[in-house]
This record gives structure tokens, C-alpha cells and sequence, in this order.
């Protein structure tokens, strides 16, 4: 009862100085006038969220840098051992950022809406929150599937299948669709995945770069296209669909407040943005599509319906990460 | 005068420095740091870096004789023969010159990739089949060989034009056939360019960085570069592994640019003497139209078909293969759409600022070092001339490594880390012995009586060397200008290292943009610099004809 008594004070503060706390920061933000963010968003996407941020928020300008998501952990931890403190939000596969987390790349920053988030959605110790999520689909390229005179594929399973031999492309930077497929199936899982990389894909590098080969015709399909990647194609035009698959595997993509960084109240009030109603109802309609785990918005059901079943990844410890990456890496062939 | 010379050092020395610290210390960048052996231990003790070994060197000497073979070819049908279609020869080795070399990789991954490949989906429509894929060890040698038998043909080109042709002529009066003089007489003495050009070719290949990443990784081909520039995206950081792996790739180029350095020095294939030649040009006769066919066919491999194919990628929204269906699709609208990237915008601004920086500051301070190796009477002047040449022999993408490296550690009290200067300091670096080149060969040709007779009549050093030597150097001084420019506007394996938010260079922005799938803007921004390249090096020459320079 005790604890409950607390907890309703802690709340009882934060509605009643929840947005003088934020005024009092976006003063001083509008001081330090620039936000650095590191983030493994597409470069389109980061560009709209980033515009439509400033143009919200007169006086803070966002400087932006796009990374792999293989590419941002070690440029974030280099910098940091090295004294150069520079980046001031970080945004990036949840893989990759508890890595950071675990090696103290991040200061502990706790939004104030980020209550209104789904549960798992939030660090228990206050170092992120989800910035957006991501489906793993399998998504085609109808030309490309006439022309082959074969059939969309409708599960990972078709992908192992001997008419699928060499015509489908895979992400080498995949390896949450990896670390779904063992925790949807553990003996089963790691057992498919070894046939579809025995299958002779197409290898491509990161998810944007997947989908634009898609597109272009280098593969008929892949199981590694991001949701909304795939739906942002088909809704242009391009001759793109996808399914989304049973188990649908859902990852996080938290953003959290640096160590060090050099704009620190800008940097906090671009998170309080970013994940408050308004920057995420913007990501999910206007951004990009992506998917928000806001209770309070909606996101696209042909990308992503929270009713139908699908299976969050856990998020690894960092000795587990290694493991799998060097057991995804061998699986594909490529060198350590 | 001592503070270029001071500068000059700093800027060769400490890069190299700080990776051989890096490569003998265990935990760089870490707690416990610690003078060690480890990290060559561990490189060398793993059967996977014989493999990485071996195909690094593959690549590299498969990559020299598909360059060498073409240049010095071409540079003989060019120079030396009455082939007709001479005039594309030239042509034909400066675009590539010019146009950077991930352009030219993505241009060749829109012609040869297995499936969407242009060139494949003609073959497939005329003959049924699908012959290339570039993809593979053979495509990385391709492609990088494409943009690297420039460099092959302009040394050839140097090379045959300053050979005797009395002692050819000797031979074949004395009745030699024309094959055996030209295996016994020419060959021979093109032997030191060919081997200058062939490792040139070789350090250029295993520095770059496009290549081995656009189509080595998806190929799954490892080379030192890819491996390097892996080891330091792996999480934790592997920064001991890529800088012994560098410590290597090193070694390997000093003992290189040593070999060739002896092979000059030796002096048996010295030909220049005081007199101007005039090659004979061989009549081919019957063999005019094909050796015309094959100049032809080069151009077009070089030149036509990487710049067509991102001229043609440019007008359409989405990659398309050249139909009847597609020249409906066609517009202009990825012109209008690429300004809307703001990395393209910045880019292009940080491009011009480094590489016009980089240009200055490399002409000012090779001019004045040049000057203190040719014309002082210093001692120890050699060790200044090593230490100018010292950049030559460290492929750029270790320049690159070094300089980061230095820079997150260097107890400076203003960071440069995150600014452009990181960028200029390694263009700086990097154009340094292509500056020294044209610095001394212009202030070879100056006779001391000038500034002597200056000396004599009371001026100081400052105002002899403004008032002399830099009026007639001016020609080299503008081609050690230009060609830093265009080396620095082209330059990714060292930036790929040094950039950061806002400090994104075209190269980078091109990267970036293909990393995105974003290929329809990559080809409207490669297209838009191509021709602003073309531009400047149109107003230079002509600039340089105006003030008494002949061809840049």
C-alpha cells in the first residue's frame, strides 16, 4: 500500500510539474540551439521527422547523422573512449542499443509521456524508450514472380523450398529475423533458417537496401523487408506487396539521451517530442509509416494490427548477442 | 619556411605513428592499455587472414595486369602507332580521372549485377543468356581495373614518349624483326614504368575502399580494406585487429614503393639526354581498322557506358532496363528531387570547401618544400625528401584510420574530431606527394642565377621566392592545384572514416544514398557532378593555356 501511496505521488508530481519540468528545458534546449541524433533511421524518414521537429520547435536544430545498424554501436563507443562526446540521441535497432546500454553509452532519461507506451515497450531502468517497432514481412516483387512463374511466398518455410533456389534475397544484417526464429522455435527455428541460407539467397546489406534490390528486380522475394518499409513502396507505386507471416516477429527501435551529450536539455526535449502523441502520431502517418507502441496511437493495420498474434524479441545480453551474431554470420557463409 | 617544413612532418608522420601504436598495444582506446604483440599474434595465428592475405593480393596484381595490359596498350596504339581514333585515347583516360570511383562502381553494378544488370538483360534478349555477374572476384577485378587503367596509360604515355626511337631504329637497321626490337629494345625500357605504374595501380587497388564494399561483401569476397573497415563496425571494436591488419598492408606497400625506387635508381634505363625526341610511329597497314575497333571499344567500356547508364538511371523514378515501355517513363523529376536531400545539398557545399582547401593548402606548402629539398643547401634535406614521399606508400584508408585514431586521442585542447578540418587534413595528407611531383618538376627547370642575382641586390627570402619562382612556377602550381581538387573531391576511403554529422562529403552522400537504395538520386547527383567536374577541368585548361599550360 506503501508503495502504491508513492508511486501515486511520483505520478501526482509529474501531472502537476510534468509541464512546467518541460518548459523549464525547452528554454534552456533553445539555448544550447542544436540536438545531435545518431540514428539507423532511412535517410527520408529521418530528414521529415527532423523537419517537422524544428519546425515545431523554433530555435533547436537538429544535426543528423544516418548509420547502418551494424555501424552505430562502435561509432558511438569510439567516440566515447576516445573523450569526443558527441552525439546528443541515439536511435537504433534494440539489439544494438542495449549493447550500448550495457557498456554505458547512454545516461538514464525518462520521458515524461512514456507511461502511454505498451508494456515491454519502456527500460525498466530508464535508459530508452521505443521509438518505433518493426515487422519482419515477407515481401515480392509481382513482375518479377510472373516472370518466374512462381507463386508469392506465404510462409519462411516456402523460402527452404527447391524452386526458390537462389531467387530470393536475404539481409545479412537480418539478424533479428534470426533471433525470432530461434525464440518462436528453438530447434525447429535454427533448423529452417540453416536450409533458407542454404538456399543460395541473393545476400544484401541492411533492411533500406533489401527492399530497393526488391524493387529493382535483383530477387523475386525476401523473408527480411521491414512492414513499413515494403507497404511505403507498394503505396508508391512500385511493383512491391508483402504478407505479413505467422509468427510475425516484432522488434524494438528505442531512442535514448547519450552519456556526455553536449546539448543535454535539447537532447531531452527532442525525446520528450519524439515520443510524445504528437511526434509519434507524425512518424506513423506523415514520417515514414512506421509502427508506434503508443497506446494512444494508431498505427496502419495493413502494416501492423495489434489484435492479430505476433512475437516481440527479447532483448539479448550481450555475451547472447555475440553468440548468435557469430552463429548467424557462419550460417550465411561470411567471414567472422 | 621551417613551419611548412614542420607542418609537412606532422602531417606525414603522425597518422602512420599513431596506427603502429595502435597495432603494438593491446586494449587502444581502452582501460589497460598496454605495449603488446597481441594483436599480431592474433592476426597472423588465424588461418582466415592467409585466406583475406591471398585474396587482397589476388585482387591487387589481377587488377595491375588487367590495367597494365589496357593502359600500356592503349598508350602504345596512342603514342607510338598511326592507329586511327588516337585522340579518344586521351579522352578515354581522364574521365575516369575525374568521375570518383564509387560513381563508377555503381554505374558498373547497374550494367553487370546478375539480374537487373543492363548489359545482361541485353544479352539476355539477343542471345538467351546472362553472362555476367559482378559479383564475384573477376567483377571486383573489373570494375576496379576500369577506373584504374588511367593511371596505367598516362605513365605509359609518358614513358614511350621520352624512349630513343634511334635505338629501335638501330636494331631493326641492324636486322632485327620489328617484334624482337620492340620485346628486346622497348619493352625493356618501359620496364621501370611499368613497374612504377603497376604498382601504383596495386597500392591504389588495395587502399580503395568502394569496390570491396559495394561488391566484395555481397560477393563475400574479404580483402585487406573490407576487413579493416569491418573490424571497426564489429561491437565491441576490434581497433588492435585493423591496425595490425593496416601495420601489414604497410609493410607491404613500403617494400614496394622500395622495389621501384631501385629498380630508377639503378639508372640502366635512362633515356632522357639533352635532346628532344620524336617517337617513330609504326604504320599498321592492314591492322589500322582494328586497332581503331579496339580504341574504340575501350572508350566505350570506360567512358560511354558507366556514364550513359547513370544518365539513363537518372530520368527514371524506379531502375528500369532500357525498353521502349521505359522511354515513357522518362523525366527530369530526380533533378528536381535530389535538392530536397539535405545531405545532398551539404555535401556538395563540404565538397567544395575541403577540396578547394586541401587544393591551397597542399600548392602553398609543397611549393615551400620543394623549394627547401631542391634548393637550400640544408642538411638532412633526404629525410624531408622521405617523409614528403612517406604518404605515397600508405594506402589511404589507413591514412584514414590514423587520422581518426589521432584525433580522438591527441591531448589538444580544441577538438577537431566532427569538423571539416579532419576532412582537409587528410586530403592534405593524401595530395602531398602528388603536389611534391609537380612542385619539383617545375623547380627543377628554374636556374639558381635568378635568385642569386635577387640575393645579391638585397632581397630577402620571402619576397625572392613571391617574386621569382612562384610567377614561374605558376603552370605546376596550378596542376598540383587541380589535381588535388579533383583527388579530393573524388576521395572516400580515407573520408569514410572521418566524417560526421554535417560533415558529410559527395563521396560519403553517395555512399549513403546507395546504402539507402536511393539509386535514382545517386545517378541525377552523379550526373550533376560529372558535369561540374568537366567544368572546372575546362576553365583550367584553359586557364593553364592562357598562362603557358599545355595540357593539365
Amino acid at each position: 500500500m506503501k508503495k502504491l501511496r508513492a508511486v501515486g505521488a511520483v505520478c501526482m508530481f509529474f501531472a502537476t510539474f510534468g509541464p512546467a519540468v518541460a518548459a523549464t528545458n525547452l528554454a534552456a534546449a533553445q539555448q544550447e540551439g542544436s540536438v545531435v541524433w545518431y540514428a539507423t533511421m532511412n535517410t527520408k524518414d529521418m530528414d521529415r521527422t527532423a523537419n517537422e521537429f524544428m519546425r515545431t520547435h523554433p530555435g533547436i536544430k537538429v544535426e543528423q547523422l544516418r548509420l547502418g545498424s551494424a555501424q552505430l554501436p562502435a561509432r558511438i563507443v569510439t567516440e566515447q573512449r576516445g573523450g569526443k562526446f558527441n552525439a546528443d540521441v541515439v536511435s537504433g535497432d534494440f539489439a544494438q542499443v542495449s549493447q550500448l546500454v550495457e557498456v554505458g553509452a547512454f545516461d538514464k532519461y525518462v520521458p515524461p509521456e512514456s507511461g502511454k507506451f505498451i508494456k515491454g515497450t519502456v527500460d525498466p531502468n530508464g535508459f530508452w524508450t521505443n521509438l518505433y517497432l518493426n515487422t519482419t514481412v515477407i515481401a515480392w516483387n509481382a513482375q518479377r514472380l510472373a516472370a518466374d512463374h512462381l507463386k508469392a511466398p506465404t510462409s519462411f518455410a516456402d523460402f527452404a523450398k527447391p524452386e526458390w533456389k537462389g531467387k530470393f534475397g536475404f539481409d545479412t544484417g537480418a539478424l533479428n529475423w534470426y533471433m525470432g526464429m530461434l525464440q518462436y522455435d528453438k530447434r525447429g527455428g535454427a533448423d529452417l533458417a540453416k536450409r533458407i541460407a542454404d538456399n543460395s539467397p541473393v545476400k544484401t546489406t541492411g533492411h533500406t537496401q533489401t527492399v530497393s534490390q526488391l524493387e529493382a528486380g535483383e530477387f523475386d522475394a525476401t523473408p527480411t523487408a521491414y512492414g513499413y518499409m515494403a507497404y511505403q513502396e507498394k503505396s508508391a507505386g512500385m511493383p512491391v506487396d508483402f504478407r505479413n507471416p505467422s509468427p510475425l516477429f516484432v522488434t524494438l527501435t528505442p531512442v535514448g539521451l547519450a552519456k556526455g551529450a553536449p546539448h543535454p536539455n535539447a537532447a531531452r526535449a527532442f525525446i520528450d517530442w519524439l515520443t510524445s502523441k504528437a511526434g509519434q502520431s507524425y512518424i506513423v502517418e506523415r514520417g515514414g509509416g512506421e509502427i508506434s507502441s503508443r497506446t494512444d496511437v494508431k498505427n496502419n493495420p495493413q502494416i501492423f494490427d495489434a489484435k492479430r498474434p505476433f512475437t516481440v524479441l527479447d532483448i539479448p545480453d550481450a555475451a547472447t548477442y555475440n553468440r548468435l551474431e557469430q552463429q548467424f554470420r557462419a550460417l550465411l557463409g561470411l567471414p567472422g | 619556411m621551417a613551419g611548412a617544413v614542420l607542418i609537412l612532418c606532422y602531417l606525414a608522420v603522425v597518422p602512420v605513428g599513431t596506427l603502429l601504436y595502435a597495432s603494438f598495444h593491446a586494449g587502444f582506446l581502452s582501460a589497460g592499455d598496454h605495449l603488446s604483440a597481441a594483436n599480431y599474434v592474433r592476426v597472423l595465428s588465424a588461418p582466415a587472414f592467409y585466406r583475406l592475405f591471398a585474396n587482397t593480393m589476388f585482387y591487387g596484381a589481377g587488377v595491375a595486369v588487367l590495367a597494365l595490359a589496357a593502359g600500356f596498350g592503349l598508350a602504345f596504339l596512342y603514342a607510338r602507332t598511326d592507329a586511327p581514333l588516337r585522340g579518344l585515347g586521351m579522352t578515354t583516360a581522364l574521365v575516369p580521372l575525374i568521375v570518383p570511383g564509387i560513381l563508377n562502381t555503381v554505374a558498373w553494378l547497374f550494367l553487370t549485377s546478375p539480374r537487373i544488370g543492363i548489359l545482361n538483360s541485353i544479352a539476355q534478349t539477343l542471345a538467351g543468356v546472362r553472362p555476367f555477374n559482378v559479383f564475384s572476384m573477376p567483377g571486383m577485378m573489373f570494375v576496379q581495373a576500369v577506373h584504374a587503367s588511367p593511371t596505367a596509360f598516362i605513365m605509359a604515355v609518358a614513358a614511350f614518349a621520352s624512349m630513343d626511337p634511334s635505338l629501335e631504329e638501330a636494331a631493326i637497321a641492324s636486322g632485327a624483326p620489328y617484334a624482337t626490337a620492340f620485346r628486346r629494345i622497348t619493352l625493356a625500357l618501359a620496364w621501370p614504368a611499368i613497374a612504377a605504374a603497376g604498382l601504383l595501380v596495386f597500392i591504389q587497388t588495395i587502399s580503395s575502399f568502394e569496390v570491396p564494399q559495394l561488391i566484395g561483401v555481397p560477393a563475400n569476397v574479404a580483402v585487406f580494406t573490407s576487413q579493416i573497415y569491418g573490424a571497426l563496425q564489429a561491437f565491441p571494436p576490434d581497433y588492435g585487429g585493423a591496425a595490425a591488419i593496416g601495420g601489414i598492408a604497410l609493410v607491404l606497400a613500403a617494400a614496394g614503393v622500395a622495389f621501384v625506387n631501385r629498380l630508377n635508381r639503378a639508372g640502366r634505363y635512362a633515356t632522357v639526354g639533352g635532346k628532344a625526341f620524336r617517337p617513330r610511329r609504326i604504320e599498321l597497314g592492314a591492322l589500322r581498322p582494328l586497332a581503331g575497333a579496339t580504341i574504340a571499344l575501350f572508350f566505350a567500356v570506360v567512358v560511354v557506358l558507366p556514364l550513359a547508364v547513370l544518365l539513363w538511371s537518372s530520368l527514371l523514378r524506379g531502375f528500369e532496363a532500357p525498353s521502349f515501355a521505359a522511354l515513357h517513363h522518362l523525366s527530369f523529376a530526380n533533378y528536381a528531387a535530389m535538392w530536397s536531400y539535405p545531405l545532398i545539398r551539404q555535401s556538395l557545399v563540404n565538397s567544395a570547401i575541403t577540396s578547394l582547401s586541401a587544393g591551397a593548402i597542399v600548392t602553398v606548402l609543397t611549393a615551400i618544400v620543394a623549394y627547401v629539398t631542391l634548393k637550400s643547401r640544408l642538411r638532412g634535406v633526404w629525410l624531408l625528401d622521405v617523409l614528403v614521399s612517406l604518404p605515397i606508400a600508405v594506402p589511404s584508408i589507413l591514412m584514414g584510420v590514423g587520422i581518426l585514431f589521432w584525433y580522438l586521442v591527441a591531448p589538444f585542447p580544441f577538438h577537431l574530431y566532427g569538423t571539416l578540418a579532419l576532412l582537409i587534413i587528410g586530403f592534405v595528407t593524401i595530395g602531398i606527394p602528388y603536389g611534391m611531383r609537380y612542385a619539383t618538376a617545375g623547380l627543377a627547370q628554374i636556374r639558381d642565377e635568378l635568385e642569386e642575382a635577387a640575393a645579391v641586390s638585397g632581397a630577402d627570402w620571402p619576397t625572392r621566392f613571391l617574386r621569382i619562382y612562384v610567377p614561374l612556377l605558376m603552370p605546376s602550381l596550378l596542376a598540383a592545384f587541380l589535381t588535388t581538387v579533383i583527388m579530393a573531391f573524388r576521395e572516400i576511403s580515407a573520408a569514410i572514416f572521418l566524417y560526421s554529422q554535417g560533415t558529410e562529403v559527395v563521396s560519403i552522400a553517395i555512399f549513403d544514398l546507395w546504402s539507402n537504395g536511393q539509386y535514382p538520386a545517386i545517378a541525377a547527383l552523379g550526373c550533376v557532378l560529372v558535369a561540374l567536374l568537366f567544368v572546372l577541368v575546362a576553365l583550367v585548361q584553359r586557364l593553364g593555356g592562357r598562362i603557358g599550360l599545355g595540357a593539365v
